[in-house]
């Protein structure tokens, strides 16, 4: 009888476990890479999908792609179509062929197919080479952050001599975008109201964005431009902003902030500077006339 | 009265009033400026290298005092333009050693674990003819954010030690009679963002804010330790490159870029960024917190999203999720 009782609790407590953890363990999303070459020759440059399926809504990813070295150099992103919206640093290519995706998707995503970045390469020698995920993080858009654990497969491919040269599958030819990015470009204050940040989202669905860029105007001459991601730190005193988005077809887009209280305060600042010039100097004739 | 003089007296005043006018309206603009003309009135006394008499200190000379002897556990002494000590970034919570050497006469080995890392020191005999407490400060490289930054395209590996000896009148003996051995280590996670073959150990002087290579060492890759000599003692630590600004031969790839990505923060600043933006209380913000934030975004409607309103403008929008993105970023250093 006591027996009987403790199977039916190690049963019950199986039963608990299951329906509350494993959930969180084993998921209805998967990610996984597609090409659309799986045998090419060296020196061939070839396009990698990253995509994911997901039955359940999620609105944040934090992925980590390994691809030997030896076999593969990486030349490009493209996140055309793609469904992050607003990346942690940017896609990056990390050390010893390592690629960090990290990033948020406004409208959380549910379903099949959906594209997180096209990952460009370049076969270096023959052989067989994987390209496979080391990490697979996924956050429920449940208010709670809950991470989940994609299933993942890895992508295979063999290069060889006698395989065809591949060049030009980089740009997918098929698209041809007519239509310069659109940059959204505006400045905020931090929680505590002692930073401001400069935020700006840089889109283009169809050929995707190839860098995005700032200058800045503290007086009457702009900054060097220099790449920059979401957000930029405000720096103090200036009072004209520009951020330029150029797309993979290379349009490009430029939109400027113009922050008129920044601007008038210079702006006094200069008058009251060539006031009390000129004022110095017509007393000072004056004097000279006097005496 | 007469006219002329009210004129001149109305000049005057007119030239002061416009004077103070302009001043104040370039405020922010000038203000380092007006800081620096203070310091030019003080600079023919004050501002030589060389503590004369009436000054506490003077630039870089401070006198053979350090944090230590105004009752500080360890940090950075600094002489300020008006030739008067400035320990505002002294520490009083850094992990210490410390100890009173009599006269040695054989090798002494002192090692401060602290946590993941770890410091060996060997002195040889007769080091030093006299007596002298010998001090060991262990730093948040976070501490040195502002007054001791790192140069550009480096990162502190570890911890900042300050190794400090002072003599039985209270003073800093800086320099030794021989060389000794310091062996600082670092970790397999520092190298996640630092490339393990520009680490290098690095040394900067009391009262000064450089930090320099130290080229003679050796870099034991297995046990991931750095070991060189020196008679000069101060503040050390490992440095090397970002991963992000000596990738792989591709560069740095990241269609964004991440030019402008890397800003420190004080300690305070992180405390009160974690108040604001650790919506889940794990001690952090990380990618949970976005999660929740994009979330709320998404739907407003659900219950009072104050808490998640970042810049406190009464919407969610993307300026909050690029708040906490900057959040994140800041606060992961």
């Amino acid at each position: 009888m006591i027996n009987f009782l403790f199977k039916n609790k190690i049963i019950l407590v199986l039963v608990i476990f299951t329906y509350f953890f494993i959930p969180q363990i084993s998921n209805a999303s998967n990610v996984y890479l597609k090409s659309m070459n799986s045998v090419l020759s060296p020196e061939s440059e070839f396009k990698v999908d990253v995509l994911i399926n997901s039955e359940v809504a999620v609105n944040a990813v934090d992925l980590q792609i390994y691809y030997p070295l030896d076999k593969l150099k990486f030349l490009d992103f493209n996140n055309a179509n793609s469904i992050v919206d607003l990346w942690q640093g940017g896609p990056e290519v990390l050390k010893n062929g390592h690629i960090k995706l990290t990033g948020a998707i406004l409208h959380s995503f549910k379903g099949n197919s959906g594209q997180i970045i096209s990952i460009m390469f370049k076969a270096l020698n023959s052989g067989n080479v994987d390209i496979s995920f080391e990490r697979t993080d996924l956050y429920l858009a449940d208010g709670k952050g809950t991470k989940i654990l994609a299933n993942s497969s890895s992508f295979s491919m063999a290069v060889n001599e006698s395989a065809p040269k591949i060049i030009s599958s980089i740009q997918d030819v098929s698209i041809k975008d007519y239509t310069p990015p659109d940059i959204f470009l505006g400045i905020s204050q931090d929680s505590f109201g002692t930073n401001s940040l400069v935020v700006f989202n840089a889109v283009d669905k169809e050929s995707g964005i190839k860098s995005t860029q700032i200058r800045f105007k503290k007086w009457l001459i702009w900054s060097e431009w220099q790449i920059a991601q979401n957000p930029v730190l405000y720096p103090s005193g200036v009072w004209k902003i520009q951020v330029k988005a150029e797309n993979n077809s290379n349009l490009m887009t430029t939109k400027t902030l113009f922050l008129s209280n920044k601007f008038f305060q210079k702006l006094s600042v200069v008058i009251v500077g060539f006031l009390f010039v000129f004022l110095f100097f017509a007393l000072y004739n004056k004097y000279k006339r006097k005496y | 009265m007469n006219e002329k003089l009210q004129k001149k007296y109305f000049q005057f005043f007119l030239c002061f009033f416009l004077l103070i006018l302009f001043l104040f309206l370039s405020n922010k603009i000038f203000a380092s400026n007006i800081g620096i003309v203070n310091a030019t009135v003080q600079l023919a006394v004050c501002g030589d290298n060389i503590k004369d008499y009436g000054e506490q200190c003077d630039l870089t000379d401070l006198n053979g005092k350090a944090c230590l002897s105004f009752g500080f556990d360890g940090g950075i002494l600094s002489c300020s333009f008006a030739c008067e000590f400035d320990t505002s970034s002294c520490v009083t919570n850094a992990t210490a050693f410390s100890e009173t050497i009599f006269l040695p006469t054989s090798d002494i080995t002192y090692v401060l674990p602290d946590g993941l890392y770890n410091l060996n020191i060997d002195i040889p005999q007769d080091f030093y003819n006299g007596i002298l407490s010998f001090f060991i400060f262990s730093h948040n490289p976070i501490d040195f954010s502002l007054s001791k930054p790192a140069p550009s395209g480096e990162d502190f590996v570890g911890k900042v030690y300050d190794l400090t000896f002072v003599n039985e009148n209270g003073d800093i003996a800086s320099t030794l009679n021989k060389t000794s051995t310091i062996t600082l280590s670092y970790n397999q996670m520092d190298l996640n963002s630092i490339d393990e073959d520009s680490l290098a150990p690095y040394k900067s002087e009391f009262g000064n804010s450089n930090w320099t290579a130290i080229s003679s060492f050796s870099q034991d890759k297995i046990n991931k330790t750095i070991t060189f000599t020196t008679s000069d003692f101060s503040f050390f630590t490992i440095m090397g490159s970002l991963l992000g600004n000596n990738n792989n031969e591709n560069g740095n790839h990241s269609f964004g870029g991440s030019g402008w990505s890397y800003i420190k923060i004080s300690p305070e600043e992180k405390k009160k960024i974690i108040s604001i933006a650790d919506f889940n209380n794990d001690g952090r913000v990380d990618i949970i917190d976005l999660s929740i934030l994009l979330y709320y975004n998404e739907h407003p409607q659900l219950k009072d999203f104050s808490r998640y309103d970042l810049n406190k403008d009464g919407v969610l929008d993307i300026f909050d999720i690029s708040i906490m993105l900057y959040y994140w970023q800041v606060t992961s250093y």
